[in-house]
């Protein structure tokens, strides 16, 4: 018997060897106590259904959970960091994939992998390696590092599979991968996605005080924020930013307590996001200062509706899988190429506006996303500029 | 300095709403302490408790019964542990971690069941502030005291009734012999192992009431790992707080101040590095217990199992 364990010695051997009548006996600090065999069951099967339900709260359902597509079909499988009813990022991502598939019928979806952690995102993708499934995705650019080597015994075993990785540079973040054959990667353009939200921030503000949260300092949420700012300020130059790139993506609290700060230190009245539940937190604190006169732009999916009082519009990411999918049909998917999502593709776009957005500013809105989208508005050295200063 | 003063108010307001969740919960692990069964599970019965007022409050259109349903969720979780720990008298540290693993994983189940099949779902009920007229007006702390939701106004209610509980009624003297001398309690006629049980419903509505504030009057949403530690950080106040309701208070509000500046500084000084900001409370936390985290405190038979018939 293991030393800790509950069970004392020689009793523990008693239970092995079915001795005493009823019951086993337990120990603890030389304390013995008599439990039955039905309480040393019922404790037995509570940790294993513990384990269970602990493994199986990070998935949730799919479109379908058939593996098995056919000979002609296509398999493919979505591992995330998140939960798909995040209310950004994995949302965003799950729902990518589905408008992927509603335009691809030979492509078949398995149960996507929640709240996979770093550790165990290169046994998730190998699982589905085994299967032989078709496109393996990651949601985001830690899976470029924990896949390194999952890539690279697949590429040798199992050429039908190829894996895609969103928001990641392969040129410096697979630059030490030994074969980049079988991969692909999307990166969304930041400077676009920042500049939509600073034009519609730098019309919508009146006390000239803007705002931005982001869960993590990555160069994307970097961007992102400079391009933001570079943009509202095209509008007006004496518009003032206020920012936090560290909030985390889980405590709605933070973005509330955040956003009270900002409204009541430096008069912010538009905030754009980019940590997921953070944002609900900071709409909160928005519509606690007025939902008339405190204004949210949403990311990175379309939520602007009756129940979202505070958001104006929203910053659309389409993460291009349906673009992976056609390469992969017509064979030429592969060899660490980067799919730019933009405004010319579809990758990036405005979502609705709210009633709360007066007409002509909708449509100055929409004269400044034509010259964001030929790239006149801002240029590369506005956003640097704001970039070294952070 | 300015800054810092214009920002006082809402560092109040931050330390009162950040102190409710903590002081629900460490006023059950008070119950249950006094009563000799530490509780290390508060974090998962807050995870469940915030996800099923959650979720009832907003298919019932009613957050009261989302509060009520919350609370007993949180009784039915904290019941395994119960069972494991005062009948079959298994290890309490180790049953806590269990619970602590199940009970977000169940939550999470639950809310992935129930916005994955109506996205609408991901958006719920939120309990409005009551300002008391006239105090919620007085300069930086009306706001913070006086207008608060009435979930927030019953917590800091509860502190003087638990303390009362405690010290002038019959039950709460036998809580506090449960904790310190159960055999004695026993031969005083205490029925020991129901006090126990009935230590651990009222932990785990407590706890779950304060998961529940998190997702009805903090944020109307869920998400995985909402409670973001809470529940460890209610057990330190409990034993910072002498595991006296009183103690436990002004445990919860001091968090909550540093949490509230935290918060202050970030905002205030941007270019600096955010993650030095937030160990603030944490550092408080730890500085706290080395200070208070005395052995010799506290009920003496404290997370030791009881068996009936040992001499």
């Amino acid at each position: 018997m293991c030393e800790g364990s509950w069970f004392g010695k020689g009793e523990g051997e008693a239970l092995l060897q079915g001795k005493g009548r009823k019951g086993v006996f337990m120990s603890n600090e030389n304390k013995t106590v008599m439990v039955s065999r039905r309480q040393a069951l019922g404790l037995g099967f509570g940790g294993v259904g513990a384990l269970m339900l602990s493994a199986c709260g990070g998935s949730g359902s799919s479109d379908s959970g058939s593996g098995d597509s056919g000979s002609e079909g296509y398999k493919v499988a979505m591992i995330m960091s998140g939960t798909i009813t995040d209310g950004g990022w994995d949302q965003g991502h799950y729902e990518s994939l589905k408008r992927a598939l509603e335009s691809h019928d030979k492509w078949t979806l398995l149960e996507p992998k929640e709240n996979t952690a770093d550790a165990d995102a290169a046994t998730a993708a190998q699982s589905y390696v085994d299967q032989d499934v078709d496109l393996i995705i990651g949601n985001g650019n830690q899976f470029a590092s924990d896949w390194m080597e999952v890539v690279s015994d697949a590429a040798a075993s199992h050429p039908k599979v190829h894996f895609l990785v969103t928001n990641t540079d392969p040129t410096t973040e697979m630059a030490d991968y030994e074969t980049l054959a079988p991969v692909e990667t999307v990166l969304p353009d930041f400077k676009q996605t920042g500049a939509l939200a600073g034009v519609v921030a730098g019309l919508m503000t009146k006390t000239k005080s803007i705002g931005f949260i982001g869960g993590m300092k990555l160069p994307s949420t970097l961007t992102k924020y400079s391009a933001f700012l570079a943009a509202a300020q095209k509008i007006d130059p004496s518009i003032k930013g206020q920012y936090n790139f560290e909030a985390g993506f889980t405590d709605a609290s933070l973005g509330t307590k955040l956003t009270e700060q900002w409204i009541n230190s430096e008069n912010v009245d538009v905030m754009w996001g980019d940590a997921s539940a953070v944002d609900n937190g900071s709409r909160k604190a928005l519509e606690s200062a007025g939902a008339d006169t405190h204004f949210d732009i949403a990311q990175p999916i379309d939520i602007a509706g009756d129940d979202q009082p505070t958001v104006i519009t929203s910053t659309v990411t389409d993460w291009m899988i349906g673009q992976a999918m056609d390469e992969i049909e017509a064979g030429s998917f592969g060899d660490g190429k980067a799919i730019i999502g933009n405004m010319d593709n579809g990758g990036i776009s405005l979502g609705k506006f709210s009633d709360k957005v007066p007409q002509d500013v909708q449509d100055k809105i929409k004269e400044y996303v034509d010259q964001i989208k030929s790239g006149d508005f801002i240029s590369d050295d506005d956003v640097d500029q704001i970039k070294k200063s952070l | 300095m300015d800054g810092f003063i214009t920002a006082l108010p809402t560092i109040f307001k931050a330390m009162t709403m950040g102190a409710v969740p903590i002081l629900l919960a460490a006023l059950g692990e008070v119950f249950s302490e006094r009563a000799g069964l530490v509780n290390i599970g508060l974090e998962g019965i807050m995870a469940v408790g915030a996800f099923v007022g959650f979720a009832v409050a907003k298919m019932s259109g009613n957050i009261w019964l989302g509060v009520l349903v919350g609370m007993l969720a949180g009784v039915l979780v904290n019941m395994i542990y119960a069972f494991c720990t005062v009948t079959l008298c298994a290890d309490q540290v180790v049953t806590g971690m269990a619970i602590n693993v199940l009970a977000p994983a169940i939550a999470l189940f639950g809310y992935n069941l129930f916005v994955g099949s109506n996205p609408a779902n991901a958006t719920g009920e939120q309990m409005a502030s009551l300002a008391i007229p006239g105090l919620s007006q007085i300069p930086f702390l009306g706001d913070a005291l006086f207008n608060q939701t009435l979930l927030a106004y019953l917590a800091f209610i509860l502190v003087p009734v638990v303390r009362y509980f405690f010290h002038h009624f019959r039950v709460g003297l036998s809580f506090r012999s449960v904790g310190e001398n159960p055999h004695a309690a026993e031969t005083l006629g205490i029925n020991v192992v129901r006090t126990k049980y009935v230590a651990c419903i009222v932990c785990g509505a407590l706890a779950a009431a304060g998961g529940a504030f998190l997702t009805l009057c903090y944020t109307p949403i869920y998400t995985d790992g909402i409670v973001m530690g809470r529940g460890f950080i209610a057990l330190a106040t409990v034993i910072f707080g002498r595991w006296t309701a009183v103690g436990v208070l002004a445990a919860s509000l001091l968090f909550g101040f540093f949490d509230g500046l935290n918060v202050a500084l970030q905002a205030q000084f941007q270019a600096a590095p955010v993650m030095f900001f937030k160990m603030i409370p944490y550092i408080f936390t730890i500085v706290a217990l080395i200070f208070f985290g005395s052995k010799h405190a506290g009920p003496k038979a404290n997370g030791q199992p009881y068996f009936r018939e040992q001499r």
